[in-house]
């Protein structure tokens, strides 16, 4: 036992230093989170969950570390972490960005993606025993079937098996990446955000982007691809951010001679951020989810 | 107490972890002799962090190995750093982990009148296909990958006013005696990489020399546990072969149906962390559980 701790007081490390004057790219904030941390207030040892990064008045950038627990800590150059990681082979992570009216960047939260949802794994699993008559819920919260292979006897054939980018351009709130204020816990039936932030420039309102979205690049044995969307605030007043998601359209047109386009929205991912983000009157907000798989 | 973590304190805060960790650490329950381990149960065992004495340090459990010897079921534990050790001789910490997403796998092999062997493993690997085709799902477009014979195909998701209509958008729900799609096993050994497109030796379908009968795939509904969500896969193969196969890989290969023709993908691939021996007239089912924990 006392040769197992003595080997395991070697673990910890001293953490790396970080940029004074600048925000720490993502892969570095990855890297971080990936560890397990010491939180005095559980007395035991989490996960990181986030960071937030603030450009203060003096160009300095202070932070905050989030562990799984949600307790947070000020982050304080050369603190104490263990060497030990958890390198699982699907990691899902978001990234939020604030800037302010003159475009400037004043913060930053990166934390990891905690939760696909129902409508996502259902989604597979009906792709994959190719059953043509399951059913999803919509993000109005009814019970729909997606479409997944054209319908027999279609004369004019449209389908759009799933996208989240796709046709979501400016102003469209129905699917892509979507914002809420909403804080609530998700659960095993969650299907939407609790109270999505609509588009357009009225009380509460936001204007999106259009939805972007890269191709999977590979770095060592990771694969990732980004999902991104930007957000102005021009309603008047603050609007604070707590929750994100991503909305897929599933569309296909019905038999007959008369085809019918049908469309259904579903939420796919859902994430309650560690912390408010609180955009002002003429500020905006990026927001950015990274799909990653680790090859071994 | 009110640690921060600071530099100011960073020796304090060693001493306290390593406190932590001395008291945390916990002997592993004592499993049955003569039953296999319940799959939740493996689980748990599973997502623990033991000390490997090889590697100097603590490494997240990979893989739980049982089999029949001397009458007894014997077990061997292996990590993620793919050292291994008798069931039992190696202690570890609990560390709470958060997995968006983690894919289980399950090798049992039977004689016709018992289970000989149950190897349960952590699933290592999708691979490019599945990222690629999440990112064509995610796009609404459509991604050429490169398939199971290493040619760029076209994947669909979307498809307006082709006269080829897509009939089979991603399935693994293949029938019995068919080894072009669903879970398939092979013999290969090769490690994974980024540019892993199908196994890397195939078993295929039949009763000659190093082929196995393939059993009908069964998709299972959704199965909720908890904040859990998982879809349970699985698909029995038969040795009639007439001598021992050594199956040393698995994998799922997905179809879609393009009009005519059919085109398959390697969405996961996992070597095993020990070859399992399917002797004459025995069979080995693999499942595979794919699961999201909601938060």
């Amino acid at each position: 036992m006392d040769l197992i701790i003595e080997k395991l007081s070697k673990e910890i490390r001293a953490f790396p230093l970080l940029r004074r004057y600048n925000f720490t790219p993502d892969s570095e904030l990855q890297d971080l989170l990936n560890y397990f941390y010491f939180c005095p207030l559980c007395n035991s040892i989490k996960q990181g969950f986030a960071v937030e990064e603030i450009l203060n008045d003096n160009g300095t950038v202070s932070r905050i570390m989030y562990l799984e627990c949600r307790h947070a800590y000020n982050w304080y150059e050369k603190a104490g972490y263990i060497d030990i990681k958890y390198r699982p082979s699907v990691q899902a992570w978001v990234k939020l960005e604030v800037y302010d009216e003159k475009n400037r960047l004043i913060r930053k939260l990166y934390q990891k993606s905690h939760s696909f949802l129902q409508q996502f794994i259902g989604l597979l699993q009906l792709a994959m025993a190719n059953i043509t008559n399951g059913s999803l819920t919509t993000t109005g919260g009814t019970a729909q079937t997606p479409e997944f292979e054209e319908v027999s006897g279609t004369t004019s054939v449209i389908l759009n098996v799933m996208t989240a980018g796709f046709g979501a351009g400016s102003g469209v709130s129905t699917y892509g990446i979507v914002i809420g204020t909403g804080t609530t816990a998700n659960s095993t039936s969650t299907y939407s955000l609790a109270s999505q932030i609509a588009n357009g420039t009225g009380a509460g309102q936001m204007q999106y982007g259009a939805m972007s979205i890269s191709s999977p690049t590979a770095s060592g044995n990771t694969i990732s691809f980004n999902l991104s969307r930007s957000f102005t605030n021009s309603s008047g007043g603050t609007i604070n951010v707590n929750e994100i998601g991503i909305y897929a359209k599933n569309s296909y047109q019905t038999a007959g001679t008369t085809p019918t386009t049908i469309t259904n929205y579903f939420d796919l991912a859902r994430d309650v951020l560690a912390s408010t983000q609180a955009i002002a009157n003429g500020s905006s907000l990026s927001v950015t989810y990274t799909i990653q798989i680790t090859i071994s | 107490m009110s640690l921060k973590l600071s530099a100011t304190y960073s020796l304090e805060i060693r001493k306290e972890i390593i406190d932590i960790i001395e008291l945390n650490l916990i002997k592993p329950q004592v499993l049955s002799l003569t039953e296999f381990t319940d799959d939740s149960t493996i689980q748990q065992i599973l997502n623990r962090y033991y000390y490997c004495p090889i590697c100097k340090k603590l490494e997240f459990g990979w893989s739980l190995y049982e089999y029949y010897e001397d009458g007894i079921i014997k077990r061997r534990l292996y990590l993620d750093c793919t050292h291994s050790y008798e069931y039992g001789t190696i202690g570890y910490i609990e560390l709470p982990i958060h997995p968006i997403v983690v894919v289980w796998m399950k090798a049992e092999v039977h004689s016709q009148d018992r289970q000989l062997t149950k190897l349960y493993q952590r699933s290592h690997s999708f691979l490019n296909a599945f990222i690629q085709a999440m990112y064509g799902m995610l796009n609404g477009s459509n991604v050429t990958i490169p398939d199971v014979t290493n040619t760029g195909q076209s994947f669909w998701q979307t498809d307006s006013g082709s006269t080829t209509p897509l009939n089979i958008w991603a399935s693994v729900n293949a029938g019995a005696s068919d080894s072009t799609y669903g879970i398939v096993i092979g013999t290969g050994t090769t490690a994974n990489s980024t540019s892993t497109y199908a196994l890397a030796s195939i078993i295929s379908n039949g009763t000659g020399s190093g082929q196995m009968q393939y059993g009908a795939m069964s998709v299972s509904s959704l199965s909720i546990s908890g904040s859990t969500i998982s879809i349970p896969l699985s698909r029995t193969m038969t040795n009639n072969s007439g001598a021992t196969i050594n199956v040393a890989e698995a994998g799922i290969y997905v179809r879609q149906q393009q009009g005519t023709t059919n085109l398959t993908w390697c969405w996961l691939r996992d070597l095993f962390s020990a070859v399992q021996a399917v002797a004459n007239g025995n069979s080995i089912t693999i499942n595979w559980q794919v699961q999201i924990t909601v938060s």
